[in-house]
């Protein structure tokens, strides 16, 4: 390998590099007066809503590639995109959304109509209603898939972000664990997809909790779902003795928060949990898992008998992927049977969603880099217009990035645009040769005028520190 | 794998009056050779000694809890757990974000906000109530009463069960100073063993309810790392 040639040049460059200051860089730490700007820079009404937020490069980039792979996952199953609005008239939202808090909608008066609307908390009741209202001709199942964001407000919490984008997928039509586990096995399968190495789909059975649930009076099933689904037994205990809730229905309530853990916890809960109801769920849950480690995924699979969120929605299994990193999970889904149902036509449903921020946290978490390889960044420097662009066209036929610089663009002003901007290095044509410098340290190769192959050879030197630096 | 036990007994070992300060000791890989980490947050102040005693049984060595010093992050490397100190109104923030996995948080922070979290254990030790005091004569108003409490939602919670209108002010502390300066007519607050209300010349009127600590844990972290977090609760439970 040949050495880099130095030129006076770019001994100057790298020496200035040090003084040049990236825009992310620049807070200034002295001074009052400092504080005092920076506060009253833009007053607030450049905010951005509490929760509301914008992912600047390169997130945005990282974002759009890993929806990409997610629904050619499930575009390849057989799941046809589908997109919906932004907002529906309360009617259709309301119709699907119990598992939610009535509060964490935002709602507002469409000025047309001066009906109520909402803007979407969830996509699913908007996929029930396509369904219903626009493919109902067509023969069963119906295997949708969507992406997009979805709004819910959550007051006075420590997680305040009022915006997820979701990718999911529903699968209307068939009832039995067959759709279930197809649920399940493309949910793993996305995730290895994204690349995500290590993670565990934890299955549930809301039907047991709802049994007992059943038996209370009305008024306690908010608070004892909600304190079942916190595994809270402390709570649990003195709602259900202040209520003189007989000790049967008690004692069921409070083995349940102990139920979860490996698939063993699945025969533990069939010798101890005797009535019929969870029999039948248990045997349910049973079978799915049976289905789902005759194709390998037994290793991922995890059970959480008590884990009754939602219970209001689902009606079957029910799961959640979770992954080191967001402390939430990444994705949720299972079985509501009974949501069609409620547009106006009667068949049984499954499906799950990922939230997409969570997946790449997570994905970030395990230190997974570009899910493709990050094609070479480069800005293009020197020479007359005609030449830059000529040059420019030629490499973006190839798939390599390459933004010109305006006239008398010097190599200082090149160099900090390219570090500021994520380029890997900046083109600078001169009469006789086109020089290469590498953005992070300004190293120079320089090649043969309209040599593409050479520049081109040039991409490992000039991206690799940057792939292992910005691990972790 | 010895060298790692070796440096971790060295850690182990340092001086009596002070935490191990081996954050940067134990680094991601290293603690992954010896014991997945765990973290747990935990109020400042009067749980850290029942937590000691208790966790004890399992080799916390009581220095990293207990040591009086101004250092944020305890690390125990013998058990692998690090400890966060922390104001008791962010211990369920940290664990919600995913930052802690476990956390030891009063009730009453609990019923105060809206958290998504798993609580599989009630500690019973930092036993106290959830109190409505005042003084005695001034009670009934005749008017709106007014309530101050740092305990907002708590407050406006059970006076709408009750049926009763109410004025909420909020405060952050010292509130048993807001019924003698005329700012409330009563107050709903934490007491322990009423010494504070009795020297400011309030008293109990209604009971809340009981509050005592409890354990959450990361909705995540208790199944990711549920062959780490079991024994702790159980002995957290002993």
């Amino acid at each position: 390998m040949k050495a880099p040639r130095t030129t006076r040049a770019t001994q100057t460059v790298a020496a200035e590099l040090a003084e040049v200051a990236l825009p992310t860089e620049t807070t200034d730490l002295g001074g009052a007066g400092a504080l005092g700007r920076s506060l009253a820079a833009h007053g607030t009404s450049l905010r951005t809503p509490k929760g509301m937020g914008d992912l600047l490069p390169p997130e945005a980039n990282a974002r759009r590639t890993l929806t990409r792979v997610v629904l050619e996952t499930f575009e390849l199953s057989g799941y046809d995109l589908v997109t919906t609005p932004l907002f529906e008239h309360a009617a259709v939202v309301e119709r699907g959304s119990e598992s939610l808090d009535p509060r964490d909608l935002l709602r507002f008066v469409e000025p047309e109509s001066g009906e109520v609307a909402v803007l979407r908390p969830d996509i699913t009741p908007q996929i029930a209603r396509v369904i219903a209202t626009r493919m109902s001709g067509h023969p069963a199942p119906w295997r949708l898939c969507y992406e997009g964001r979805v709004i819910r407000r959550r007051r006075g919490r420590a997680r305040s972000h009022q915006q997820i984008t979701q990718a999911g997928v529903e699968c209307v039509g068939i009832a039995g664990p067959e759709a279930d586990t197809e649920i399940v096995l493309l949910a793993n399968r996305a995730c290895e997809d994204a690349k995500l190495p290590e993670f565990r789909i934890e299955l549930s059975q809301v039907t047991i909790a709802q049994s007992v649930l059943e038996t209370l009076p009305q008024v306690l099933h908010v608070p004892v779902s909600e304190a079942l689904a916190r595994k809270d037994q402390a709570a649990l205990e003195s709602l259900l003795r202040e209520a003189k809730i007989p000790f049967a229905a008690a004692d069921k309530l409070l083995a349940l928060t102990e139920y979860y853990g490996d698939l063993d916890v699945i025969a533990q809960a069939r010798r101890a949990l005797r009535w019929p109801a969870a029999q039948a769920a248990l045997a349910n849950l049973a079978e799915i898992v049976e289905r789902l480690s005759k194709l390998g995924l037994e290793h991922r699979l995890g059970v959480d008998l008590s884990d009754a969120r939602g219970a209001a929605y689902y009606t079957g299994m029910s799961f959640a992927v979770l992954a080191a990193g967001p402390g939430e999970p990444i994705g949720m889904g299972g079985r509501y049977d009974r949501l069609l149902r409620r547009f106006g036509m009667d068949q049984p449903a499954t499906g799950f969603a990922f939230d997409l921020e969570n997946l790449q946290w997570a994905l970030r978490e395990a230190g997974v880099g570009a899910l493709v390889g990050a094609p070479l960044r480069l800005a293009i420097a020197g020479g007359t217009e005609a030449q830059r662009d000529a040059l420019a066209t030629q490499l973006r036929q190839r798939r390599i990035v390459a933004a010109t610089l305006p006239d008398h663009s010097d190599e200082r002003t090149c160099l900090a645009f390219a570090r500021a901007w994520g380029y890997d290095g900046t083109l600078v044509l001169t009469r006789t040769a086109v020089r290469f410098l590498r953005a992070r340290d300004a190293a120079e190769k320089v090649v043969k005028p309209g040599d593409l192959a050479a520049i081109i050879a040039l991409q490992a030197w000039a991206q690799l520190s940057t792939k292992t630096s910005t691990k972790g | 794998m010895a060298e790692a036990n070796a440096k971790a007994r060295a850690v182990g070992k340092v001086g009596k009056a002070r935490a191990p300060r081996s954050v940067r000791a134990t680094s991601k890989a290293e603690s992954s050779k010896v014991l997945e980490r765990v973290t747990v947050a935990i109020p400042k102040g009067r749980v850290l000694k029942q937590l000691a005693v208790r966790l004890a049984p399992l080799g916390l060595d009581p220095r990293v809890l207990m040591a009086d010093d101004r250092t944020l992050v305890r690390d125990d490397p013998k058990t692998g757990l690090r400890f966060l100190l922390l104001k008791p109104d962010d211990v369920p923030t940290y664990v919600e974000y995913g930052a802690a996995d476990l956390g030891i948080v009063g009730r009453d922070i609990l019923l105060e906000r809206e958290y998504d979290l798993y609580a599989p254990l009630d500690l019973g030790i930092g036993i106290c109530r959830m109190v409505v005091a005042g003084k005695r004569a001034q009670h009934a108003p005749g008017r709106t009463l007014r309530v101050a409490t740092k305990f907002t939602n708590i407050a406006s919670r059970y006076f709408l069960a009750k049926g009763q209108q109410v004025d909420l002010v909020y405060v952050q502390g010292s509130v048993e100073l807001a019924p003698l300066t005329g700012l409330s007519d009563v107050i709903v607050d934490l007491v322990e063993s009423g010494e504070t209300l009795r020297q400011n010349g309030l008293e109990e009127l209604e009971l809340i309810c009981n509050i005592s600590s409890v354990v959450v844990a990361n909705r995540v972290a208790l199944k990711l790392k549920r062959a780490r977090i079991a024994p702790l609760l159980a002995a957290l439970g002993r």
